[in-house]
Formats: C-alpha cells, structure tokens, sequence
C-alpha cells in the first residue's frame, strides 16, 4: 500500500508542477482535470470517501468544466492565442 | 507603471527569489506539520453524541447537526456566487433567447440511455448520504451534469420558463435551510437545535432541497446560449 | 507513514501553487494555482489526524464546495476583464 500512496503522491505533485508551467492553458486545464482525479484516490487513501465523492464530482469535474467553458469563452472573444501566456 | 518586472535580469531575479521563498515556506510548512502529535480532536466527542443526530454518518451529522450553521452560511455564500456571476453577464438580453433542440440521434440516444440512471443515482447518493459517504453535495453535482447534458446534446430546448425555474431552484435550497433554521429559532429558542424526534427528517428535507439547488446552480453556470443568434444579431456577448 | 506522506504532499502542492499564483501572469492560470494551493491546504487538514475524523473531513467538503463558487465567480471576472481590456492578465503585469 505503500507504494499506492507513493505512486499518488508523485503524480500528484508532477500534474501539479507540470500545469502550472506548460504553456498551453488548454493542456493545463486538461492536467488540472486529471490532478483532480488522482486527488480523488488519495482522499480514498485517506479515509475519507465523502471528500473522494466531492472532489470527483466537484473539483475534477465541475471545476474542470468551467475552466473548459471559460476557455472556450475566451479564445472566442480573443483568438487563439489567448491561451498562452500572454 | 510596471509593478512586477517580467522579463530580463531583473524579472529573472523576482522569479528566482520566489520560487525560493516558495521552496523554503512548503519546507517549512512540512517540517512543522510532521513535528506536530497527531491527536483525536474531537471525534471521539462526535462519535459519541452522533446517535443523538438521527444519522448514523459521522460526517453527515458535523456538516447538518452539529455544524449545520456553517453549511447554512455555506449555501449562502453558493447562491451569492451565483447572483454575482449573473450581475457580470452583461448581454442577458431584454428580448430571451429560445434554445431550440436540435437533432443528433447518437447523441440523443445516449442520453436517453444514461440520464435516467444518473438521476437515479444521485437521489440515490442524497439518500443514501445519512448512513454512508454521500450527501447533498456530491448527488446535487451529479444532478447538475445531468441537466447539463441533456441540455447540451439538444435533447431539450431552453426557454424563458425555464430560465424562471432554474432561478427559483437555486434559491429554493437556501430558502428551504433558512425556513427550517428561523423556525428552530423562535420554536426551540435556538437556532438549528432540531427537535430529535424530527432530526432525520429535517437533515434529509435539508439535504434534498440543497442538492437541488446545487444542480439549478451548475445547470446556470453552464447552458448559455453561444450559438443562438439573438433579436438583435449579437450572441449574447 | 502514509500520513506522512500526504502531509509532505499538502506542503509541496501549498509551495506549488503559491509559486504559480506569484508567478504567472495569465489570469486563468492564476485561479488554477490557487486551486491547487486549496487542494494542498485541505490534504494538510485532513491527513493531520490519527484516525478518520469527520470534523476536519466535513470542514474540507464545505471549502471544496466554496471553492467552486470561487472558481466560478474568479473566472467570470477574469473574462471581464479580458473583454474590457483585450488581454487575460492584469495590466501591471503587461509587458506588450
């Protein structure tokens, strides 16, 4: 189980790492999606299966929707390029 | 007037001086944290007086008995989001658009397969949140993808009824927890102390009309009306 | 152990998401770091007991919750501000 938890924590931390600093907004909303899911595994390794359901549905998923519509939003009103850093 | 310099040697510096201070703060944060004695909290409090909520879900009982002043303030605080998000959209038009449903039958089809099981499972997950892990939260959000989705795959359209029912919806949660705090208030003298006869009752009544809520919430925040052309030409941006 | 090992997580994605949310400039990526740090914050409450306890377990579920409406609400602004302004960052931190 060990190697469970290891394994959740290193990826946890490299999705974090890794979507703050690619370039592509779209990519990092894509990870931050992704963060929020492993995230959901470890709430289940730590005994907590309301927040493994909240944060399935609602971090990963809610917030990941509104991140994907924003962007939507704002690579319409600005061009494809917003999506970079500016 | 540049406050953070992003480029060059001094940019460069800034970045290097923060990501050090952030390296050394999370060091520090975690050095800290581990030195500290696990302890039990209050837990063995709640799991004591935890048959006295109605509820058998430790959980359940600190977010709706014990602590249900918070997530009343919780609730409240959804619904004023939700109030400012709608005060930044300019472009809700004087004249409302119709969303007419549109035709795609792998789509459709999929729909009418898989919506009716997401909202047997999230009743089932607001159910089901007084014994096991569940609740209003988690089954309000997977009610809310599920609007969402039979909204987005055009199996129904959108109109200004709806829009009017969707605004009720998101209040009714916040209204239905405020009716039953005001009326433990002047009826019991303090507020949110439920009878204990009627404190299942009350935690689930709760329990249901937030999940509700929730998912007018996210049904709100998500159908908007992009590729509707309205009276005047513009799409609402 | 494995405690532990969520903790020195919780510290790491709290010195992660500070960085990005001092650091980068685009307003999206900007609420992004600030999830995360809200993620690590929430691991740091819950991993600091001995055995499965609710309070810290129900106060996280309320914060996740509000997170959301943060999100949405920080999202909302930002595009505002991208419409108003034709770029997605602040304009103190424009350098075009």
């Amino acid at each position: 189980m060990l190697v469970v938890d290891a394994l959740i924590v290193l990826l946890c931390a490299a999705l974090a790492l890794r979507l703050l600093h690619t370039p592509r907004l779209a990519e990092a909303v894509a990870l931050f999606i992704a963060f929020g899911l492993v995230l959901s595994l470890a709430w289940v390794r730590m005994h907590a299966p309301d927040l493994a359901l909240a944060e399935a549905a609602l971090g990963a998923g809610v917030t990941g929707a509104l991140f994907v519509n924003a962007l939507r939003r704002l690579t319409r009103k600005l061009g494809a390029a917003a999506d970079r850093e500016p | 007037m540049r406050a953070s310099p992003a480029s060059g040697v001094a940019g460069r510096t800034a970045r290097g001086v923060a990501t050090l201070a952030c390296a050394g703060f999370a060091a520090l944060l975690g050095y800290v944290v581990l030195q500290a004695e696990r302890a039990d909290g209050i837990a063995p409090l709640v799991r004591a007086r935890v048959e006295d909520t109605g509820v058998r879900s430790e959980v359940t009982a600190v977010l709706l008995d014990f602590r249900s002043y918070d997530t009343l303030l919780e609730v409240a605080v959804l619904v004023a989001a939700v109030i400012a998000i709608w005060s930044l959209e300019r472009g809700r038009p004087a004249v409302p658009a119709v969303l007419q449903p549109h035709d795609e039958p792998v789509l459709t089809a999929l729909v009418r397969t898989v919506v009716p099981l997401i909202v047997i499972v999230s009743a089932y997950l607001v159910w089901r949140g007084a014994e096991a892990p569940g609740g209003a939260f988690q089954g309000g959000a997977l009610l809310g993808g599920a609007i969402v989705l039979v909204i987005a795959a055009g199996v129904v359209g959108v109109d200004d009824r709806m829009r009017r029912a969707a605004k009720f919806a998101v209040a009714f949660g916040l209204a239905v927890f405020l009716l039953v705090a005001l009326g433990t208030l002047f009826g019991r003298g303090a507020l949110l102390d439920y009878p204990p006869a009627l404190s299942h009752a009350l935690i689930v009544i709760i329990e249901a009309a937030v999940a509700l809520s929730i998912a007018a919430v996210l049904a709100d925040l998500f159908v908007d009306v992009p590729s509707v052309q309205r009276a005047d030409g513009s799409d609402g941006e | 152990m494995s405690g532990s090992l969520y903790t020195l997580l919780a510290a790491a994605l709290v010195g992660i998401g500070l960085h990005g949310a001092l650091v980068r400039r685009h307003l999206f990526r900007r609420v992004l770091a600030l999830n995360v740090l809200g993620s690590g914050i929430f691991i740091l409450l819950v991993s600091g007991s001995a055995e499965p306890d609710p309070v810290p377990q129900a106060m996280v579920l309320t914060g996740i919750v509000v997170t959301v409406a943060a999100t949405a609400l920080a999202l909302a602004l930002a595009l505002r501000v991208a419409v108003q302004t034709g770029r997605a960052c602040l304009p103190e931190d424009d350098e075009a």
